[in-house]
């Protein structure tokens, strides 16, 4: 049991003192988070110009779809 | 490889341990150099505070600029053809953006590209306001908003800053706040399901992933808030608004629940216990005044008042068991013994129990004509105060446990706040200043007290840490 997370002692006790992590177990989990996490920064990154111009192009179409609408909706209004 | 932000302190404190552990032979010289050169220098680090007053500043120039472009615009609006109405805001929307790009990816300027991008949205949304006046479509207001934050959340969710997400969280919460209240007063047809915003999880679920996968805590204190708002909405567009107290007071325990369910320490707990202790305290301190209880005894609906309040108790228990399940799963057992974690979690499901014991015991009442009078309203009242007490305390020793001044701060605030209003409560009408004095002397003694000891506690630790070292 590692004591640097463990809660269960008392108010007004010391707190345990902090050790640094000395588990080659506790290690390897963790490089495997925050590598995981880079792999996933990084592929998003990959694709950022390409998410920007959806985005983009979303608001475009957005718009041009509440003109078309309006439109349509005005001339059969006026017919 | 891009290196991780790091504060002075931070990075003060990781000097030291890393010197701790060196000493200890559980790293090596080049192994302690190669963990260093992971975060950003100093330098680099005060030229990123840098950088976020400038982003700052011309978050607020961009505002301007679009405030300004929006009044030039409508001052000869109403004057010009409607086709060269369409086309100005086409070309201003698709110039900003374009704007946006040529200074990412042309001039490598991020951070102006952030704020053309933001000034792009910004002039997205009065495009949207502006067409559906050009041809009245005013029909459903809330659509607009929606459609208006869909297009800046996705862009948002490849740019680097929290300004768009900011945009992004204030049209949600705008859209949701007019379709569920707007809602409450439409009949229900037979089959007809509420509209109960259900794309907001969807939003807010990608939101927080990106904040975590960002590591952006900022980002999930934006994304919490609007979920509690969506969450204490549902019941008022079902129309079942008996005792809404217990069911926000509800949420503020979930919200607690979930931040305990984070690793110890971490910075992403903190906005869930923020507002989780902020909606907490909220509801309890209205809850605390005996004069509310007791004209706070009508149910209409008594079926959809315990299934309201029985579902969001249902979903609190859920959260705890599944975080409980997958950390015993994935074997972390010695990262966080299933000890620690079930004992971190003492105070939120009591609050949530709490709020489930006070809404049965009013479900419980409910058609007597005796619970009128004061005495059955004191179990409610003394335990809302119990509970107000309690919160206080534990937001005090968490500061204490973690070693942190804002929670901390936070308990003492809220022990203020109690004594404040049970002298309103208690004293306030007949002036009996003596026996408020003697309140206010001994929160004063107690808050002394508490001070006393995280200061005493402060020192031993370092003492111990100190003979450690030795």
């Amino acid at each position: 049991m590692n004591k640097n997370n463990d809660t269960s002692f008392q108010a007004g006790e010391p707190m345990p003192a902090q050790e640094p992590i000395a588990n080659a177990e506790t290690l390897e989990l963790e490089i495997a988070r925050v590598s995981q996490l880079d792999r996933a920064a990084a592929a998003i990154k990959g694709y950022e110009w390409w998410g920007l111009a959806a985005g983009v192009g979303l608001q475009l179409l957005v718009l041009l779809a509440m003109t078309m609408m309006g439109a349509f909706n005005f001339v059969r209004e006026g017919m | 490889m891009e290196k991780r932000p790091l504060t002075q302190s931070m990075r003060q404190w990781l000097l030291d341990q890393l010197d701790h552990w060196r000493r200890a032979g559980l790293v090596n010289e080049d192994q302690a150099n190669a963990i260093v050169e992971l975060y950003e220098t100093p330098t680099q680090s005060s030229e990123r505070h840098q950088s976020i007053a400038i982003y700052i500043l011309i978050g607020i120039a961009a505002m301007f600029v679009a405030l300004g472009a929006f009044l030039c615009i409508t001052f000869n609006w109403q004057y010009l053809p409607k086709p060269i109405q369409l086309f100005v805001l086409l070309t201003a929307v698709a110039g900003s953006h374009g704007l946006g790009f040529y200074l990412r990816y042309g001039l490598k300027a991020k951070i102006f590209s952030e704020f053309a991008f933001f000034f792009g949205c910004l002039l997205y949304g009065g495009a949207i306001a502006l067409i559906a006046n050009i041809f009245d479509m005013h029909e459903n207001i809330a659509s607009g908003f929606w459609w208006w934050a869909l297009g800046v959340f996705l862009l948002a969710l490849f740019l680097d800053t929290v300004l768009l997400h900011l945009l992004t969280v204030t049209l949600l919460a705008i859209w949701v706040g007019i379709e569920m209240m707007s809602w409450r007063h439409h009949e229900l047809d037979f089959f007809e399901l509420p509209r109960l915003c259900y794309t907001l999880p969807i939003f807010a679920g990608i939101g927080l992933l990106w904040s975590y996968q960002k590591r952006s805590p900022t980002t999930v204190g934006l994304y919490v808030p609007l979920v509690a708002w969506w969450l204490v909405l549902l019941p008022l567009a079902w129309r079942i608004d008996d005792n809404l107290a217990y069911f926000i007071g509800s949420v503020g325990a979930l919200l607690l629940i979930v931040a305990e369910v984070h690793p110890e320490g971490s910075r992403f707990a903190i906005p869930y216990r923020l507002y989780g202790a902020i909606l907490c305290m909220g509801i309890l301190c209205v809850l605390s005044f005996h004069g509310f209880h007791r004209g706070f005894w009508r149910i209409h609906m008594m079926g959809p008042f315990l299934i309201q309040t029985i579902a969001i108790t249902l979903l609190s228990v859920g959260v705890f068991t599944a975080a409980f399940l997958v950390h015993s799963q994935r074997g972390e057992a010695y990262l966080r013994p299933m000890y620690s974690f079930a004992i971190r979690q003492w105070l939120p499901l009591s609050m949530a129990l709490l709020m489930l014991v006070l809404a049965l015991y009013y479900a419980a009442l409910h058609g007597m004509e005796g619970p009128r009078d004061t005495m059955a309203v004191l179990l409610p009242t003394a335990l809302a105060n119990i509970g107000m007490l309690v919160l206080a305390f534990w937001l005090m020793m968490f500061g204490l446990r973690e070693d942190r001044g804002f929670p901390a701060a936070g308990g003492v605030v809220f022990f203020l706040l109690w004594s404040v209003l049970r002298y309103a409560e208690y004293f306030g009408a007949h002036g009996q200043v003596l026996g408020a004095a003697c309140m206010f002397f001994a929160c004063g003694a107690a808050i002394f007290g508490f001070a006393m000891f995280w200061h005493f506690r402060k020192k031993q630790r370092r003492r111990s840490e100190y003979e450690q070292e030795q």
